[in-house]
């Protein structure tokens, strides 16, 4: 519960801009049928897509939720009657419908713990990400359910809550469930406000776009993030280091407290160690292991281009003056040697090979030449 | 909280809230039975959200509170112990055990705040119906109702209650039921409301003997039984004008003995396709014959129903399994069939309607293969 203050009160004092708008919103009696929540990934979208509901709904609102009415607390349970959340779920196995069943045809009877657990797990940290296995896509089934329950009559005090996460995933496949969701969006039924989160906005259907409000979350500070390693009890000396290399994304962050620090200082030393010294045999073994690793494990490759393309932006702002959290951790010296070795180099274009290079890991390509390509696109950045 | 209650009445109870538990909900506390005891009385109460089930116990009450239990271990561990007095505690930690004489089981309870609200049903309006009456107006619409969640005014029946009595319609796109009562007194009350098909699949397993008391709100229905009380929200979707659809100028008629028609349909379209279930109905003077085809597996039927059919030698080609849910839907041994052409709808009714009873059906044909 303590935890849970922490993290509700944090996200909309973390987003003050933000949420200055939604509780604009949500005290005005102009609130909309539909909103779109979107921004860079773990930014807390989701977090405040669920304070935003909660305070829709609460009995005593002012600028934020009361926290303590009925209402409040069943939200902080994410147990509210007036409540629909939907996200990614595993294909059902059997598509037929059983007619003569009312329940959530969505949710396979195997999975309908996860779900549930997860469902609680969000509730006590709104941090937290649901990622059910094996489930790619927002399913039709999901968004049928929501229509034959949103037309039902309620009571007219608060609105009905629709929060749709990941919702770029609704395109997924054939966009059926989007094209569904759409028919709800075009004659959405009274006192019902949907909320689609997404970290890929450009992924959405423009006809989804054009029919809901954008609300443009960015990035978290890294102050917060700061706080939050804090608050999970993260060594002090670690902080800086960590926060830096989340930069704002606080489920980053999560998977970062997992990892060793000592192993995550010497991943991104070795890997900067080898990309920027011109040396053929670590070349070649770079590209033989990366190229394994794009096939095997691309969320792998994915983390470490990630962790050295920030490590790049960082001593890009070194050379600009700019302060980063990562200049006050023991990668500083190494980036002065860099800049001392290479003072002309361009390292904000580094790192956009880096992130082109991320993105060409799920396309299919030949790893090899995409990597031999990116080293030597980066000596020539770094000796321009 | 601690009560003790008889093991069938708690049985009863649980059984009939269990049709109000979902099984596959994301909210979990809709797998819970909300208890509340008062000095007054104690209640268990369900939901998924769409309808609400609270019934009655008797209990020896010693202390008074409220609780929510998962439903499905209280009435498994229910179902499994013999005749016997079952006392329930649950401590201020919501610790809860159920106490027999067989033994002592113990499990955990959620708040009864984290339950939903019950919906307000203040200024409704109070309406008495004979539990028969009310049944058989049920039945008779209920069959037509859409599944289809993208029409969602059509996944109800509408009851259009005015001092004329009640009208009772349901569509599906394919058929259509209007079914009116002239002695439904409504004390007063006129108005329109699309009733969803769970609350009155619900209504027609009860056993009711005596009047129901409708209690009929701006957002949920409600009916009392006795001591019970089921609850369902209303769906807020404006009808489609039904009166515009029925044709008023069919003037081809065929009368035919009800059960005799519905037994040759069932037989001959047992042989009909698979996925299309067409079926003809040929209509001469004096007879109806029923045909069916099904060129995938060389199969055929052909029956014929004695019949007597004013008009000129008609055609016209069905869904075998429309055509018998309707036909078994008319009251009475004789059935009236109303027809205009092998592509228009017809109108089934009842040779002799019940006294202050209006029965119509509509069902649209499908186009033959020539």
């Amino acid at each position: 519960m303590v935890i849970q203050e922490i993290n509700t009160m944090d996200i909309a004092s973390a987003q003050a801009n933000v949420w200055e708008r939604l509780s604009q919103i949500g005290n005005s009696n102009q609130v909309g049928s539909a909103y779109l929540f979107s921004g860079p990934a773990g930014s807390g979208k989701e977090s405040l897509s669920i304070q935003f509901a909660q305070l829709l709904n609460c009995e005593k609102p002012s600028h934020q939720s009361c926290e303590i009415c009925p209402s409040c607390k069943r939200f902080q349970k994410l147990q509210h009657e007036k409540l629909t959340i939907i996200f990614p779920l595993p294909t059902p196995k059997s598509q037929k419908k059983d007619d003569n069943s009312d329940d959530n045809n969505a949710i396979n009877r195997k999975d309908l713990e996860l779900v549930t657990d997860s469902i609680f797990k969000k509730s006590e940290d709104p941090f937290y990400k649901i990622l059910i296995p094996k489930a790619n896509r927002i399913l039709i089934h999901s968004v049928r359910e929501l229509r034959r329950t949103l037309y039902f009559k309620s009571e007219p005090i608060g609105r009905k809550i629709v929060l749709i996460f990941d919702a770029h995933l609704l395109s997924a496949g054939q966009g059926e469930a989007a094209n569904a969701l759409l028919k709800i969006l075009e004659e959405p039924p009274g006192n019902t406000t949907l909320i689609l989160v997404t970290d890929h906005i450009e992924l959405l259907l423009p006809t989804i776009l054009s029919r809901c409000q954008r609300i443009g979350i960015p990035r978290l500070n890294d102050g917060f993030v700061g706080e939050w390693l804090q608050m999970k009890m993260v060594k002090e000396s670690e902080i800086k280091f960590l926060a830096g290399l989340s930069r704002g994304n606080i489920h980053q962050a999560r998977f970062l407290i997992a990892q060793p620090i000592g192993d995550l200082m010497k991943l991104v030393g070795g890997l900067v160690k080898t990309i920027t010294d011109d040396e053929p045999d670590q070349w070649r073994k770079f590209t033989q292991t990366y190229s394994r690793l794009a096939h095997q494990e691309p969320t792998t490759i994915s983390f470490h281009f990630m962790l050295l393309k920030i490590w790049f932006r960082s001593i890009n702002r070194l050379q600009k003056g700019i302060h980063d959290l990562l200049h006050d951790t023991s990668f500083k010296p190494i980036m002065d040697r860099i800049l001392r070795e290479n003072p002309n180099a361009n390292f904000s274009a580094v790192a956009f090979e880096l992130e082109e290079a991320i993105l060409s890991i799920p396309q299919n390509l030949y790893m090899p030449l995409i990597l031999t390509n990116l080293l030597i696109r980066i000596q020539k950045h770094l000796n321009p | 909280m601690k009560f003790s209650t008889s093991k069938t009445e708690l049985q009863q109870a649980l059984q009939k809230l269990s049709k109000a538990t979902p099984t596959r909900s994301t909210l979990p506390i809709l797998g819970c039975v909300l208890i509340e005891s008062t000095e007054e009385k104690t209640t268990l109460r369900a939901t998924d959200l769409e309808i609400t089930i609270q019934a009655e116990i008797p209990v020896s009450l010693e202390q008074a509170g409220a609780t929510a239990l998962p439903l499905k271990t209280l009435l498994d561990i229910t179902n499994e112990l013999p005749e016997t007095r079952i006392t329930l505690t649950v401590d201020d930690k919501d610790r809860a055990a159920i106490i027999t004489d067989a033994g002592e089981y113990d499990l955990m309870a959620k708040p009864a705040d984290e339950f939903p609200a019950v919906p307000d049903t203040s200024g409704s309006q109070k309406v008495d119906v004979p539990g028969d009456m009310l049944k058989n107006i049920i039945g008779a619409t209920s069959f037509a109702v859409s599944r289809d969640e993208l029409k969602p005014a059509l996944t109800g029946v509408l009851f259009r209650i005015s001092s004329a009595g009640i009208t009772a319609v349901s569509t599906d796109g394919h058929r259509l039921v209007k079914y009116t009562r002239k002695d439904f007194n409504a004390n007063g009350f006129t108005g329109d409301m699309i009733v969803p098909r769970k609350f009155l699949a619900f209504m027609l397993t009860q056993s009711i003997t005596g009047d129901v008391s409708l209690l009929i709100g701006e957002n949920h229905l409600t009916a009392k039984i006795g001591n019970d009380m089921v609850l369902t929200r209303i769906i807020d979707e404006r009808f489609p004008d039904y009166e515009s659809v029925i044709p008023k100028e069919n003037d081809k008629t065929l009368k035919a003995d009800k059960n005799a028609l519905l037994g040759a349909i069932r037989r001959v379209s047992i042989f009909s396709n698979k996925s299309t279930h067409q079926v003809a109905l040929n209509m001469e003077a004096t007879f109806c014959k029923i045909t069916t085809e099904d060129p995938e597996k060389s199969s055929k039927a052909q029956e014929q129903v004695a019949a007597e059919f004013d008009g000129e030698a008609l055609t016209i080609g069905y869904n075998a399994d429309y055509l018998k849910d309707v036909v078994n839907h008319v009251s009475g041994d004789k059935i009236v069939v109303e027809f205009s052409t092998s592509i228009s709808a017809a109108l089934f009714s009842s040779e002799n309607a019940e006294e202050n009873t209006e029965s119509l059906m509509l069902l649209m044909p499908i186009r033959l293969n020539d």
